[in-house]
Order: C-alpha cells, then structure tokens, then sequence
C-alpha cells in the first residue's frame, strides 16, 4: 500500500489533480495549518522558478511535480525573502498550461476559493475550538483520583488500554477501569450500541465484534 | 474584470457545493431507509486498528418487525440475534438541515464494493468534535456497502465493509408498508433543547448536538439495580450516551478511558457521582461534555 505525504498532497493540490474532495480538505487544512500554509506558498514559489527556468531547460519534462520541485531545489538556491505572502498565490507552470484561463485569471480564481472556503468555515472552526479544542479540555478534573494498576481480565481486546486515538496535547492521565468498572461500562456500551448509537447498521454489528474480541 | 471573474468563481464554487450537499443528504435518507425496509444477506468486514473481523449478517423485515442475525466468523460461536421493532435513535431520521450545520456533505465518485456499484457520500466536519463519515451507498438499493469513521489525522479509526452481499426488496408489502412506517415516525424523542435531568445540566454543550431522550422503557432498563440517568447527546449522525449515577453504588477508583475503533469511552466523577460518556466521537468532545456537566443539586 502507498504511503501518500502531505507534501504530495499539496503537489496533487497545486497540479489540479486532487479531486474535489482532496481539494476541499487540502482547503481545510490550508486553513487551520500554518506550517502547511508555509509548504504551499514555497512550492507555488519554487514552481512558478521552476517554471521560469523550464522555459530555458525542460526540468520538468516527464515527471512529477514533487519530482521537478526536488531537481530545482538541487539546482537552484531559493532566497527566502522571496517567500510571498500566502495570499499570493503563484500556479505552477504545468498547471498553468492546462488551464484554458490566463494565467493570472487562475491565480485569482485559486486565491478566491481559498479565501472563500477559508471564510465559510473559519467562523465554524472557531466556536468549534471555542468549544473545546484538545488543548482546552486537557485539564483534568481536580475532584479525579490518580492512575492506578488494575486487573485487565474483563477487559476486552478490543476495548484497548492503550487509546488508539489520543488527542492532541492531551495531558489528561487516564487510568484503566478498575474490573468493577469495567463490568458497569461494558453495560453501558451495551445500552448505548442499542439504544442510543446514531449509526444504522453498525451497532449491531460492533456489539457482535466486542463480544469476540476476547 | 478581475474582480467579476473572482466573485463569479466563488458563486459557481458555493453553488456547486450547495448541489452537493443535497443530492449527499438524498442519499443519505435513502441509506436510512433502506437499512431498515430491505431484506440483505452478507459478509461484512469489521476493522478497527488492528482488528479484523469478519461477519454473517441476515436482516429480514417481517410483519414490520426487523430481525437481525449476525454472526462473527473469527472462530467464535457468538451471535447476535434480535428483533428490532423497540425504539433506538439508529431509526429515528435525523434532521438533515442541523445535521448540515456540522458537517458538509459531498458527493465522490462511484466504485464497486462487493462487486456491486455504489455512490461514495462523505460526511465531512466542519470542526474538529466530530469524526468524519464516509459511506459507499449502493446505487440501486440505498443500502451502505462500506462506512469509514476517519479523524482528524485522516486516519481511518474504523471501517465497514461488505465483500459479498445480496439484497431484496421485501416481499410483504404490508412489512414495507410498516417499516416506511416505524422508519418515519416524526424525531418525536429528540428534545432540541433544555436541561438533561433535574439535578444536571450541560453548561455549553458542542456545536451542532442536542439533546435526545431515551424512552422511559429503556430508561428504567438502565437503571435497574441503580440510580443512574441516562441522556443522549447527538448531532444527527454521532451520538454520546451520559451516565450518571450517585457514587454510593460503586466508587471509580479512577479518571479511566478506553478506546475501540471509533467509539471512545470516558469514566470520571463530579459532585460524588459517576459520570460515564460513550460515544463515537473524539475524546475531546467527551472531555468538553464532561467539563461542561454541572450538578444543580438535589
């Protein structure tokens, strides 16, 4: 199975050979991610140089954008203080050579959905975090006991004492349940998988695979 | 000229997200009601992390009644079978139109699962308490024939999907008749505001989930041998059950959380009460939940 980077992501993004729902996420991400915000504006920079010396010398020929970036970059040193504001958007020359638009035309209409995107739902990701971002909510209550060692026997497989998903920045110490406590939740697993689970087919089936993952 | 071209751009991109949105919310409906009015036979796939089981599941609608069978074909003799004709939220349809206050529907391309055709429909979050949704509903049925729960890391926390299936209308039509019937019972159980008992309420609760209610029946069930309440938080297409129940049944020793796949488990105290949250969303937001209980007192 290929292991894709976000680097290759943000290439796909930049090629235009995303798909949309790569290209929504990439938008999200672009949004909420200043670190990747950095990576697009440089590799929309070194391509738009890239560009700019495949008109001498065809560095791109036959490959990969992401390819293309990493011969440039051997060849030629970028001066930093050419960074362009993220704003300013540069599209890449094979990019560019698709697109039935002018090439500034394509420039703005990428900066526009961005902007766009970016405007819809930063106001949503905002009172999201407002309401609770990893960081926010870490906090243990101050009425918790400490972590203590406990017997795993009912416990099942699945149900992993190690979290598999451990949120970002969260320092809360979470214990294992004691047996006592395990017996109350696996009732209430059982009670919510009935009851209250808003998915359609899946509850029964994830109470059929806890029951056998002893 | 530059300035018309952007806004045109935008409006075009928002219209073409807005049509999106309602053919995903379309078939996210016809999903629902497939689930429940369609006879399916078929060999499931359940991965979690690591974990990998595979299913026989058998739904049949008779006399309006659905009946389940499922069985783990991982060297286990365990089996669920049931008759769901009670109430679980899983049949209540959910509003679309809050549900899109959170997340933003699409529609991808189609693929083949189970060697049948399905349209590929994400759920995708608007923020980060919820996980995002993607199913592949089969283009002549409605029936889901894969489901990932992804999260914010674009990993997948758990996934479903058939490698064999066979689907039917259901032959008695006086059952479809029903089940249509049970399947479109108006969300009469979701309270869209107020306070979840007498003694609790959630300060704030997160963006876009409201309250539901268990029925008495199941209620009582819950609290057999103990005094705990139980509510529903959801945003129509996750939930989070809240347990609470007085400290003087049984102590937790303490602040415990377990994990499987996408449903997380929290287990704290407040007030001298126990206070349990299941769910299949990020731990975070059961942490915001938590944080945001407040005894009222007795």
């Amino acid at each position: 199975m290929s292991h894709v980077t976000k680097e290759e992501y943000l290439s796909a993004f930049l090629d235009g050979e995303a798909g949309s729902f790569e290209e929504q996420r990439m938008c999200d991400q672009l949004e909420g991610d200043e670190l990747m915000r950095e990576k697009f504006a440089s590799f929309a920079l070194i391509g738009e140089a890239v560009r700019n010396q495949s008109q001498e010398k065809q560095v791109l020929a036959g490959g990969s954008f992401l390819k293309g970036i990493q011969d440039a970059i051997a060849d030629e040193e970028i001066p930093e203080q050419q960074i362009p504001d993220e704003s300013a958007t540069v599209i890449p020359a094979n990019v560019a050579k698709r697109r039935i638009f002018p090439k500034q035309a394509v420039g703005y209409a990428v900066a526009a959905s961005v902007a766009a995107v970016a405007a819809i739902s930063i106001q949503n990701y905002f009172s999201g975090a407002n309401n609770a971002s990893p960081e926010m909510v870490a906090t243990a209550p101050a009425n918790t006991a400490p972590p203590v060692a406990v017997n795993t026997a009912i416990m099942t497989a699945s149900m992993s004492a190690k979290p598999a998903y451990q949120a970002a920045a969260d320092d809360t110490h979470y214990g294992l349940p004691d047996a006592e406590t395990r017996g109350i939740i696996n009732k209430y697993v059982a009670h919510h998988l009935q009851y209250a689970s808003s998915t359609t087919l899946m509850p029964s089936v994830r109470a059929v695979s806890y029951s056998t993952d002893f | 000229m530059n300035g018309r071209l952007w806004v045109g751009v935008v409006l075009v991109s928002l219209s073409a997200q807005s049509t999106a949105s309602e053919v995903g919310a379309n078939l996210l409906m016809k999903m629902n009601d497939a689930l429940h009015r369609m006879d399916y036979t078929g060999t499931l796939v359940h991965i979690k992390g690591e974990d990998v089981n595979t299913l026989k599941v058998s739904h049949i609608v008779e006399g309006g009644v659905e009946k389940e069978v499922i069985t783990s074909l991982n060297g286990s003799e365990n089996a669920v079978s049931k008759e769901r004709s009670s109430f679980s939220l899983a049949k209540v349809p959910q509003s679309i139109e809050s549900m899109k206050k959170v997340y933003s529907l699409d529609v991808g391309g189609t693929k083949k699962v189970a060697m049948r055709d399905c349209q590929v429909v994400i759920a995708r979050p608007k923020d980060k308490m919820r996980y995002l949704q993607k199913y592949c509903i089969d283009k002549e049925t409605g029936l889901p024939l894969s489901y990932s729960l992804i999260n914010n890391k674009h990993k997948a926390v758990e996934r479903f999907t058939f490698t064999q299936v066979e689907i039917h209308a259901s032959n008695n039509k006086a059952s479809v008749e029903q089940t249509a019937a049970v399947a479109n019972v108006p969300p009469e159980t979701i309270l869209p505001g107020g306070s979840p008992s007498a003694n609790w309420e959630v300060t704030e609760l997160p963006k876009g989930f409201y309250f539901g209610q268990v029925p008495a029946s199941q209620n009582a069930e819950v609290q057999k041998g103990e005094n705990t309440d139980h509510f529903i938080l959801t945003d129509g297409l996750s939930s989070i059950s809240v347990f609470i129940s007085s400290n003087t049944t049984v102590q937790p020793k303490v602040t415990s959380a377990i994990n499987s796949g996408a449903l997380n488990v929290l287990t704290s105290q407040k007030n001298n009460h126990r206070i349990t949250l299941v769910g299949e969303v990020p731990r975070a937001t059961m942490q915001s939940v938590f944080q945001n209980l407040k005894y009222l007192g007795e």
